[in-house]
């Protein structure tokens, strides 16, 4: 039994870690082959990559990966999966679903990959996928239109066009306008990401999340946040000096 | 012989004039199309199938509750036989199919005495109806759903009612038909029907042509049109929209088992919007009900769905705390007031009809039984093949994989599997469909790059041409 697992190894999720890896064992599961943020190895941290935690049931976690999948029993899980884009369903926005609607961050990897996403992209948000976008989108000689509530007032409320998008409405108080585009590109980040069957919404057994930053918020202040759900772990979960050895052996990659 | 000029598609050049002949050409790939070509393909005739669209489950078969029901029309109806005849084989069928399936129950609900009243009529209808049905009150309705209001007085219980994966339904009969020997031709659609003089008719896509001894019209909304080019019986086609919300499956931990149906619904002789707990573990909220001119309308809009979420929240409370993670719309087939029709068209002898209104998956077991009858019955000399299918083949997928959509647990091979076989997905919407990658609570923001990614390595295309669904919805646009 490990102490903590982490859900998600981006600069919350190893923050969390590294507070904890003192007193307490730990495995770290990221999806990607990477890892993000400042990593200093700690014997008390185990970390899988390639690996999908995708659900929780109160003492262990189920993983997915190449490895085959895995149940990890564990006292506590700490989601560090960051934020994701708002659905359209959650800004409220109806009408039809047609080709051209991406979202962040698949929409900044397909641009990186030099795909045209449109001639006229509408960028749904502010803050940092929204900025990238936009430079994205301005680099491929597109034309990027920045809208959404945060950016002026105006609320996107309604997708128009049959076979690829053609417009996306707006709508201030008793005021409407249409903007025309053949893309738009869902960016504004304010959605917990909760992937974790099982530690969806709050009062999970033994589920602890790092808060949702500010829009905008720099990443000292995701780091911070982060140590706060590490400190409140540590002030309320006894260490497990037994279980720390056998992860120690099993996993062979850091040594004391 | 046919002198139509195709226009030049890359698929057009490749094909030959002429095709085979077929016993039997299925037009349509809804649930009715394909649970008629599975049921022909396991017989000595031959069966070709034809759609028009991209994929198959285009319209009503991609947009729906997911329902099988047990009681819909009263006793004497064809749409009572149907379900009473279908309704008991969905553990059997969907067994074989690999299709998910669970017999959840229903609670037809009434909110005053005169609504339970009203409900007694509809027991004695269901029953005679054969469908299992009680009535119960306000606390056993409760006990059966814990979620339900307490406004709810008394209740309409149908055991029996199913919620199904009807999507899932359609590609897996289409699979097993296909294995069967039936030919799915998609983006195939039908734009002439001329009947030749040996009585076959020559059917005219725009994938090939095909002579075809009978002719099944299965087409959904395009029903009218199809009977149109084969100079049969006119029929008209209401396209009736219906509006759906999906519910995240992570409701504040609380689970809901039964579908619940207001007995009132917004007009005179209508049941409410439905919540249904579906199979994947979403909740759907709908459908709403309007009349629209054009069939290709699917678009959402906030009076209907607004409406949908005040009557579902009246009918389980907690609806308003759950998490939306879609809209969605689809239209399905109004021909006058019955709901299913299957007949033999009265002008041209070799075409025949099969329409359903609002519970095709319900009906379609008994309703490719009976179309294959009818054939048979007009001159279809087609026994059953001993030798034929009636499973598809287990599928074992490896669980040594990375996951792809993590909302909705896809993992890379599941991807990779819905790219092979008979009916293969060629496009993101075609993967979303087979896989339900996608259309979990992010919808697709953390892995459609990725299904794109597969899509592309698997064509040997640019991720540029990848389709989002048909024709024209390639993910890149041309650079000029």
């Amino acid at each position: 039994v490990s102490d903590v697992i982490v859900v998600g190894g981006g600069p919350a999720g190893l923050a969390v870690a590294a507070e904890l890896a003192p007193t307490h064992s730990v495995i770290v599961v990221e999806r990607s082959p990477e890892l993000g943020g400042a990593w200093a190895t700690d014997a008390n941290v185990r970390i899988l990559q390639s690996a999908t935690v995708v659900r929780w049931d109160g003492d262990a976690a189920i993983v997915v990966g190449r490895n085959g999948t895995q149940r990890l029993p564990a006292r506590r899980l700490v989601i560090a999966t960051g934020v994701r884009p708002s659905t359209l369903a959650e800004l409220g926005v109806l009408g039809t679903r047609p080709a051209g609607i991406v979202a962040t961050p698949s929409a900044l990897r397909l641009l990186e990959s030099g795909v045209l996403l449109g001639r006229r992209v509408a960028v749904v948000g502010t803050g940092w996928s929204a900025d990238a976008v936009v430079d994205c989108v301005v680099a491929q000689g597109s034309l990027a239109i920045e809208v959404g509530e945060d950016v002026d007032g105006w609320r996107p409320f309604v997708v128009a066009g049959r076979t690829r998008v053609e417009s996306l409405g707006l709508v201030r108080g008793h005021r409407r306008r249409e903007v025309r585009c053949d893309a738009i590109v869902l960016a504004d980040d304010r959605q917990p990401r909760r992937n974790v069957d099982g530690a969806v919404s709050a009062g999970g057994h033994g589920v602890a999340f790092v808060p949702t930053p500010e829009a905008n918020a720099p990443t000292a202040a995701v780091i911070e946040a982060a140590r706060r759900v590490a400190h409140d772990i540590i002030d309320t979960l006894p260490r497990s000096d037994d279980d720390v050895r056998p992860i120690l052996a099993e996993k062979g990659h850091a040594h004391p | 012989m046919c002198t139509i000029k195709f226009l030049v598609t890359p698929q057009a050049t490749s094909i030959r004039p002429s095709h085979a002949d077929l016993d039997v050409a299925v037009i349509g790939g809804g649930i009715l199309g394909v649970s008629i070509a599975l049921r022909v393909s396991t017989t000595t005739a031959s069966v070709g199938l034809f759609e028009a669209d991209a994929d198959l489950a285009a319209g009503a078969s991609k947009g729906n509750a997911g329902v099988a029901t047990s009681y819909f029309a009263p006793p004497g109806t064809r749409e009572a036989s149907y379900v009473t005849t279908s309704s008991p084989r969905w553990e059997d069928i969907c067994g074989r199919l690999a299709v998910a399936f669970r017999r959840c129950g229903a609670l037809v609900v009434a909110f005053t005495g005169e609504e339970v009243e009203a409900l007694r009529g509809d027991l004695e209808l269901a029953r005679r109806a054969g469908a299992r049905a009680e009535l119960v009150d306000g606390a056993r309705a409760r006990a059966l759903e814990p979620l339900l209001s307490d406004r709810v007085v008394g209740a309409l219980h149908l055991p029996d009612e199913g919620v199904i994966d009807s999507i899932g339904l359609v590609f897996a009969t289409a699979e097993l038909a296909a294995l069967n020997g039936a030919k799915i031709h998609r983006d195939a659609c039908v734009i002439g029907l001329e009947a030749q003089a040996d009585g076959t008719t020559s059917v005219v896509t725009t994938r090939g042509v095909w002579r075809a001894r009978f002719v099944v019209n299965a087409a959904g909304l395009g029903v009218g049109e199809v009977n149109r080019l084969a100079g049969g019986e006119p029929i008209h086609v209401t396209p009736r929209r219906g509006q759906y919300w999906v519910l995240d499956r992570a409701w504040e931990g609380r689970a809901m088992s039964t579908i619940v149906v207001p007995a009132v619904g917004p007009g005179p002789g209508t049941r409410g919007p439905q919540v249904v707990p579906t199979i994947s573990g979403s909740i759907l909220l709908g459908p709403t009900v309007d009349d629209v001119d054009d069939p290709g309308d699917t678009s959402t809009d906030e009076q209907r769905l607004s409406y949908a979420w005040e009557a579902c929240s009246a009918t389980i409370p907690d609806v308003v705390r759950g998490v939306r993670i879609k809209a969605f719309a689809a239209n399905r087939v109004a021909i006058g007031d019955e709901s299913a029709h299957l007949r033999r068209d009265a002008l041209v002898p070799n075409l025949f009809l099969a329409a359903n209104r609002a519970i095709g998956v319900s009906c379609s077991p008994a309703m490719a039984e009976e179309m294959l009858e009818l054939l048979r019955g007009s001159g279809l000399d087609a026994p059953d093949r001993p030798d034929a299918s009636d499973r598809l083949p287990g599928r074992a997928l490896d669980d040594r994989d990375d996951v792809v959509c993590t909302c909705q647990g896809v993992t890379a091979g599941a991807i990779e599997e819905s790219l092979g076989g008979e009916v293969a997905a060629s496009s993101v919407a075609g993967v979303r469909k087979r896989t339900r990658a996608m259309t979990g609570r992010c919808q697709g923001a953390d892995c459609f790059d990725e299904v794109c990614r597969r899509i592309a390595g698997h064509l040997e295309c640019s991720l540029e041409d990848v389709l989002f669904a048909g024709v024209g919805t390639e993910i890149g646009m041309r650079r000029e």
